[in-house]
């Protein structure tokens, strides 16, 4: 079966000349246009031309965006119907979850969230113009948030980067030419097509350009990733991705990763103090780990419990993962559903079945599973733990959970709240980036950091337009300037 | 023709081709369905890890082939053991585990004093009949497959029959078995099935000459650097090299590593000298893959050597000609050197007791002995047993009387059952196309480096662990 996506740029539709790609499952392929043959049209040509978008002000870009949003409906948008058609065959996930994720795609372009957004990230004042800064010295320093010319390297295990990165790409008043990934090229096009169908020429929509290329393909990033094309990559997905770009990187070119990352889950000793609070326990932990059916890096894989390891701690453990494995099984299908597991994963967790003393599996079908460790330690595939397979790891002490995280850990659910604030400083130190009350993992804070750092200010060029007055700043000729007691601001 | 009794399949191994490939495909699958039934009923109750399969199953008798596939192991059941117990040297819990899979009862061998995997292997050897053999490891984990002492002596068996006439093919090796020496083009001692074959091979057709057996690298290949070879690799394709840990033995190791590096050139030297003082332009049966032959070549090219052998010699090529990242020009360098012996490709795995040679018509034919299963990729539905279809192999090897060898391969086969069509070599009974490769490989990661890849990321484990102690000495 066919699809066909269209390259667009900066609010034009460029059809004809196409390449056949491969999707990632189930042989699927798409068609879309040789971003080769318009190579010299997709960057921005003159960076001048990002004036017209920095002559809006934040509340028309989201009253831009709000529109958009309350067209992005599954059951009347044409494109957004046919990326999501695409999207149940490649990504990985049940219908019934990509289609409730298609259905509130807009929800996303909700101006409060937009405006909460833009004001906690940057600071609307710097997006809409010059904030004077006083300085010791006397110097006023105006500061000012512009946009850059960018390129958006997807990933498409949700749909939502692609929403995500309009977003913020509008926001921060940039050009973006995004890349899509070969498992989701439609969904950032349909929402660019819906756009164009509102308004074309909307500077919005003017910087916006959607191609696919294979990733590594030298013909196209050897032309693009170029300091005088482009100032910044933001780069989602893994190794191999970043692998491609990193060869083009040089002074002039920033270069911002959204790692792949593995999230995790810790549960105090507290939620086996009584059968209300396992219960509870299990009902948040089930929603960490199966809510989009554990594809998303925010997902837990492995949870920590402090039962102990004795026999009663162990028993204990074992209670909580028959709990917790009927607590997936009652999740409702808009959040999770019963999905095959991978072949290597099943032969995995069929082989701790066959052949382990140190670990019991319950389920391990399409219902998922629960694989209990019977010693403090995770089973050694957990980075390979999806589609509702969770690993419990019972432990002694809390030290063993704090010494498991590393630079690539993200998320960490903690139960109760009380522990999560006397772990969290030391699970940062090891690596954590964020740390989230047990149960709203997969219901991140959008508006916060994201991946331990704040994209949306990196995005942004900070200028600043330095006014000094001779009478309050002495020149640095001045006699008074050398004995000035204010620190010499000379850059050698 | 002998007549050959479903009692003892490990027999059938000994029967020449002409014999074994002319058994009519009914009575091959009549033997086989009795000699299932017989290994399973042997096995069931002295193998846990089969005992807990067939429960799970619900499987208490075989009564037809097809019952044996909900019992075929994914391979990945050999690497089930926790990493830790390497990482933390907890030799005695890797040996329970591995007593899961033998019918050999481990109980009585005490590993708490191993502190590496070379070590636990040495163990075994001397306090057992099982002869564990360990993968490549390029996962980053190592399997280990427990064969016994009498799978070994069939290993020689199926080496031997590979040489066996067959009317209208050319004979691989020139001379008898017994008057080739093998050329191994890799390090004499380690742990992988060729490691372990040679000391077989060089006592039951050398009369224990070790002479007979030349080596290119004198050295033995470490199990625990295999380990960590395989674990940078997937480290390094994860963005987490970084993050890797190396057993404090290893570190202590360090030197002799450095030494062993710096006497490559010596050993290819004396490799050279052991061929031209006696080899040259005779016939010999090497043991060896592409790439390694084409290092063997340029190794002979800057000693100025070509020509070194007689052209009826055998040279197994490994898994094939293609997807190696060679300069067009290897298969001229090969030839020049070795002296233009044909290349012969073959097919097997660890698991099976010994590989099938492409025949002339280039399929490879599998012998009654190995039992071939085919299943659908996706759901691990078998596929009937007639006509050709391609699908995940699987097989059992009935040779197996110590350990159960019924596996699932991670390959994709095209596969003819030899009901409705012949392969015009005259073989009878099934047999597999050329066109064989890894799913992994299909769905665009390839994470595995075939046996031809292991020398090349053993040395570069051997550099990380260099690099890595020199870096913080």
């Amino acid at each position: 079966m066919g699809f066909h996506v269209p390259l667009i740029i900066r609010g034009r539709i460029v059809e004809g000349d196409t390449l056949r790609f491969a999707m990632r499952r189930d042989g699927a392929a798409f068609e879309t246009p040789d971003v080769r043959r318009h190579i010299h049209a997709l960057p921005l040509a003159d960076p001048a031309d990002l004036a017209d978008i920095h002559a809006l002000s934040t509340e028309e870009i989201i009253a831009f965006l709000a529109a958009l949003g309350r067209e992005l409906r599954l059951d009347r948008n044409p494109h957004l119907q046919e990326a999501y058609a695409l999207s149940v065959r490649s990504s990985g996930l049940t219908g019934g979850i990509v289609r409730h994720l298609y259905a509130t795609l807009g929800d996303l372009f909700s101006a409060a969230f937009i405006r909460e957004l833009a004001d906690n990230a940057i600071g609307i004042d710097y997006l809409d113009g010059w904030v004077p800064r006083p300085m010791a010295n006397g110097c006023v320093c105006n500061i000012r948030a512009f946009g850059a010319r960018a390129v958006h390297v997807l990933a498409g295990n949700v749909p939502m980067p692609s929403a995500l990165g309009i977003i913020r790409n509008a926001i921060t008043r940039s050009d973006a030419i995004f890349k899509t990934p070969s498992n989701d090229p439609a969904t950032a096009a349909a929402i660019a097509r819906t756009m164009i169908a509102m308004d074309p020429d909307h500077p919005v929509t003017r910087h916006l350009s959607i191609a696919y290329w294979k990733g590594g393909d030298e013909a196209v990033e050897a032309e693009l990733y170029r300091p005088d094309r482009i100032e910044k990559i933001i780069a989602w997905g893994g190794q191999a991705s970043i692998t491609h770009i990193a060869r083009y990187i040089q002074p002039g070119i920033d270069l911002i990763t959204m790692d792949p990352k593995l999230s995790s889950s810790i549960v105090g000793r507290e939620a086996f103090a009584d059968d209300r609070s396992m219960h509870d326990a299990a009902v948040r932990l089930a929603l960490d780990i199966a809510y989009f059916n554990q594809q998303a890096c925010a997902n837990s894989r492995v949870t920590y419990v402090e039962t102990g390891t004795d026999a009663a701690g162990l028993a204990a453990a074992n209670r909580f993962g028959t709990l917790l494995f009927d607590a997936i099984q009652a999740l409702p299908e808009t959040c999770s559903a019963a999905a095959p597991l991978d072949t290597a994963l099943a032969e995995e967790v069929q082989a701790l079945r066959l052949a382990s003393f140190d670990h019991k599996v319950i389920g391990g079908g399409a219902e998922g599973a629960v694989i209990l460790s019977q010693i403090d330690e995770p089973v050694d595939f957990a980075p390979l733990l999806n589609n509702r397979v969770a690993n419990l790891v019972p432990i002694d002490d809390l030290d063993i959970a704090v010494r498991s995280v590393t630079s690539y850990t993200q998320s960490i659910g903690i139960y109760p709240d009380a522990l999560k604030e006397r772990l969290r400083d030391r699970l940062v130190f090891n690596g954590a980036q964020r740390l989230v009350s047990l149960g709203y993992a997969c219901k991140a804070a959008m508006a916060g950091p994201h991946d331990g750092m704040e994209p949306l200010r990196r995005m942004c060029k900070w200028i600043s337009d330095e006014s000094n007055d001779p009478s309050v700043v002495p020149l640095l000729s001045s006699p008074k300037a050398t004995t000035d007691a204010q620190p010499r601001n000379e850059f050698a | 023709m002998a007549t050959i009794s479903a009692d003892r399949p490990e027999d059938w191994i000994e029967l020449p081709q002409a014999e074994i490939y002319a058994i009519p495909l009914a009575d091959q699958q009549r033997l086989q369905r009795e000699a299932l039934r017989g290994r399973f009923a042997q096995l069931v109750d002295r193998i846990p890890m089969l005992r807990q399969l067939a429960q799970e199953q619900h499987i208490i008798e075989i009564t037809e082939i097809a019952d044996i596939a909900p019992l075929l192991v994914p391979h990945s059941a050999l690497k089930s053991y926790p990493m830790s117990f390497l990482e933390n040297g907890r030799f005695d819990r890797l040996t329970q585990w591995l007593d899961g899979f033998t019918a050999y009862d481990l109980s009585g061998v005490d590993a708490r004093g191993c502190d590496s995997i070379d070590d636990w292997l040495d163990l075994l050897d001397a306090r057992t009949d099982v002869r564990v053999m360990h993968s490549t490891g390029t996962s980053g984990k190592l399997s280990f497959l427990p064969r016994g002492i009498p799978e070994m002596h069939k290993m020689v068996s199926g080496q031997r029959r590979q040489f066996d006439p067959w009317p209208g093919e050319r004979p691989l090796l020139g001379v008898p078995i017994e008057a080739a020496p093998v050329i191994y083009t890799q390090y004499r001692h380690g742990g992988m099935a060729q490691h372990r074959l040679l000391p077989f091979l060089r006592d039951a057709l050398f009369g224990g000459d070790e002479d007979m057996i030349i080596a290119t690298n004198p050295t033995r290949f470490s199990a625990d650097v295999a380990s960590i070879s395989g674990r940078l690799r997937v480290a390094e394709s994860r963005g987490e090299a970084g993050m890797l840990k190396i057993a404090p033995r290893l570190m202590e190791r360090r030197e002799a590593f450095l030494r062993d590096q710096a006497r490559s050139g010596e050993h290819w030297d004396a490799f050279f000298d052991r061929i031209t003082g006696r080899w040259t332009g005779r016939t010999v049966s090497i043991m060896g893959h592409v790439p390694a032959l084409h290092v063997l070549a340029l190794e002979a090219g800057k000693r100025g050597l070509s020509g070194l052998f007689a052209a009826d010699s055998f040279v197994a090529a490994g898994g094939g000609m293609k997807g190696h990242d060679l300069p067009e020009s290897w298969r001229a360098t090969v030839d020049h050197a070795l002296g233009g012996a044909a290349l012969v490709e073959g097919y097997g795995m660890t698991e099976i007791v010994a590989a099938s040679r492409a025949c002339g018509s280039g399929h490879y034919h599998i012998p009654a002995w190995h039992v071939p299963f085919l299943l659908d990729p996706a759901s691990g539905e078998s596929l009937p047993r007639t006509g050709t279809a391609t699908g995940r192999y699987g097989a059992i090897d009935l040779n197996a009387s110590t350990y159960w060898a019924g596996f699932l391969t991670g390959d994709e086969v095209t596969l003819h059952w030899g009901d409705t069509e012949s392969c015009a070599c005259g073989r009878i009974g099934p047999y597999l196309d050329k066109t064989i490769r890894r799913y992994t490989e299909k769905e665009g990661g390839d994470d595995k480096i075939t046996c031809a890849g292991a020398p090349g990321a053993h040395d570069r484990a051997l550099e990380f662990i260099v690099e890595n102690t020199g870096a913080s000495a």
